[in-house]
């Protein structure tokens, strides 16, 4: 087993290169480029304070994925709420971005715009799973939710997603054909 | 894993399991057994099947997105950050509300003031205001200033006398920086003594020092507003050293710092 001594180092060298997949989480969740930004910033301080409670041999991403969705829901969703700032869809910010991106495919930014346009809990979770990578059971521990929520938060947004990626595919060919 | 029942229908969620290869191989096998034979199931299954997209080369695009410039706000950590444990409870709530001081400190539109007014008090706010009183300080500041020992040990005294302490240069004895001036500021309503120091590549350094009562406590690492910082608390006092050399070399400053300080302090309790 490894000392504490090399918790720090494994944060140190691992967390830069996490940065950008935390900032496209809180992109995702906030749908606001400032906010992902101060997401980033205070899960990477949060990390550094709580570099003792990080377990060598354990996944760092999920590690820091975790305190970054705990200060999105108990600081900056909080605040936003307050301020009323949720009327404004996530997806219109994700669009910003794909429509900045020339290199997006229409078929890519059709599905950001619908992964966008789910309920924020059914999104958290498609981002884990189906973006990020993580088996439910790590999804669950990063979102502190039991496997069967994952579950169930999964078969409900494959539910939307399949209905608006098939309404935008039929407009698509009625479009054409027309 | 997840676990199937198969004494129970087969469920919207234990499909998409399926879909997500989430089952065990033997369950695996029943669910394409029951596929093949109940077209209903099936029907579901192509339903569900239809939202099983290319997710991560979607969302690569808003990985692209990220600011370029994150990684040069993660400030590195020391070596040894993370084998200063806390060793009380009282540590502990000290560093959740560092945290959640930090994360209002440092958001920078309207959100951060929002959740600023959202966290408790943070009693650490001293450092805070010397942080970003800092922050304003570039390489050029001090570049003119020579002083010499004796200017320096005599602005220390003058300096030291406001917090009835005996400060002298033996106090900064080897660090790897200068001495260029002292002064005395305000914080919370008390006296707060900078000392201003010029490291390596002139990176302007201040060791600060204000009555604080409290427990002794040993020099901690902490970021604030982009500046490493080391701050311990010995005999009532407070001390932080905050620059924006790199952390390691603050950190090596900051330990030094510190023992002096226990030094001098032992010793003029002792007298």
């Amino acid at each position: 087993m490894n000392g504490p001594k090399e918790f720090g180092p494994d944060i140190a060298h691992g967390l830069p290169a996490l940065l950008p997949r935390l900032w496209r989480l809180g992109m995702s969740l906030s749908g606001k480029r400032d906010v992902a930004d101060d997401l980033v910033q205070s899960t990477c301080r949060r990390a550094m304070e709580r570099a003792h409670q990080f377990k060598p041999g354990t996944r760092l991403d999920s590690w820091v994925f975790t305190i970054l969705v705990s200060i999105w829901r108990n600081e900056c969703r909080s605040a936003l709420l307050r301020k009323g700032e949720t009327l404004i869809s996530v997806s219109d910010g994700l669009q910003w971005i794909c429509e900045n991106d020339p290199e997006t495919a229409f078929y890519h930014k059709q599905i950001v715009m619908a992964v966008g346009q789910l309920p924020e809990a059914q999104r958290e979770t498609v981002m884990l799973v189906y973006v990020e990578g993580f088996s439910y059971a790590e999804a669950a521990v990063v979102l502190d939710i039991p496997i069967g929520t994952v579950m169930s938060r999964l078969a409900k947004a494959r539910e939307r997603l399949a209905d608006f990626l098939g309404e935008a595919g039929s407009k698509r060919k009625k479009a054409t054909s027309e | 894993m997840i676990s199937l029942d198969r004494a129970r229908p087969i469920s919207d969620e234990i499909l998409v399991a399926y879909l997500d290869h989430e089952l065990a191989d033997s369950d695996r096998a029943y669910i394409d057994a029951e596929l093949e034979r109940d077209p209903i199931l099936r029907a579901r299954h192509d339903y569900l099947s239809r939202a099983s997209l290319p997710f991560a080369e979607a969302f690569s695009s808003v990985l692209s997105a990220a600011p370029s410039n994150l990684a040069r706000k993660f400030p590195p950590l020391p070596p040894d950050f993370a084998s200063r444990k806390p060793k009380g409870s009282h540590r502990l709530i000290d560093r959740r509300s560092i945290a959640a001081g930090l994360a209002a400190a440092m958001v920078l539109g309207p959100l951060g003031v929002l959740a600023g007014r959202l966290t408790r008090p943070d009693m650490n706010n001293w450092r805070e205001a010397v942080a970003q009183y800092h922050k304003l300080y570039s390489d050029r500041t001090v570049a003119g200033i020579v002083a010499g020992r004796a200017d320096g040990g005599q602005e220390l005294a003058v300096v030291g006398n406001e917090l009835g302490l005996e400060l002298t240069l033996a106090w900064l004895e080897g660090i790897d920086a200068r001495y260029r001036r002292s002064q005395i500021l305000t914080v919370d309503g008390g006296p707060l003594a900078q000392i201003v120091l010029a490291g390596a590549d002139e990176k302007v350094l201040a060791y600060c020092i204000r009555p604080l009562s409290g427990p002794d406590a040993a020099p901690m690492f902490e970021s604030r507003a982009g500046l490493a910082v080391v701050h311990w608390r010995i005999g009532n006092f407070g001390f932080m050293i905050a620059g924006k050399a790199s952390p390691a070399a603050v950190h090596q400053a900051g330990e030094i710092l510190y023992r002096n300080a226990r030094q001098k302090m032992s010793i003029a309790l002792d007298s």
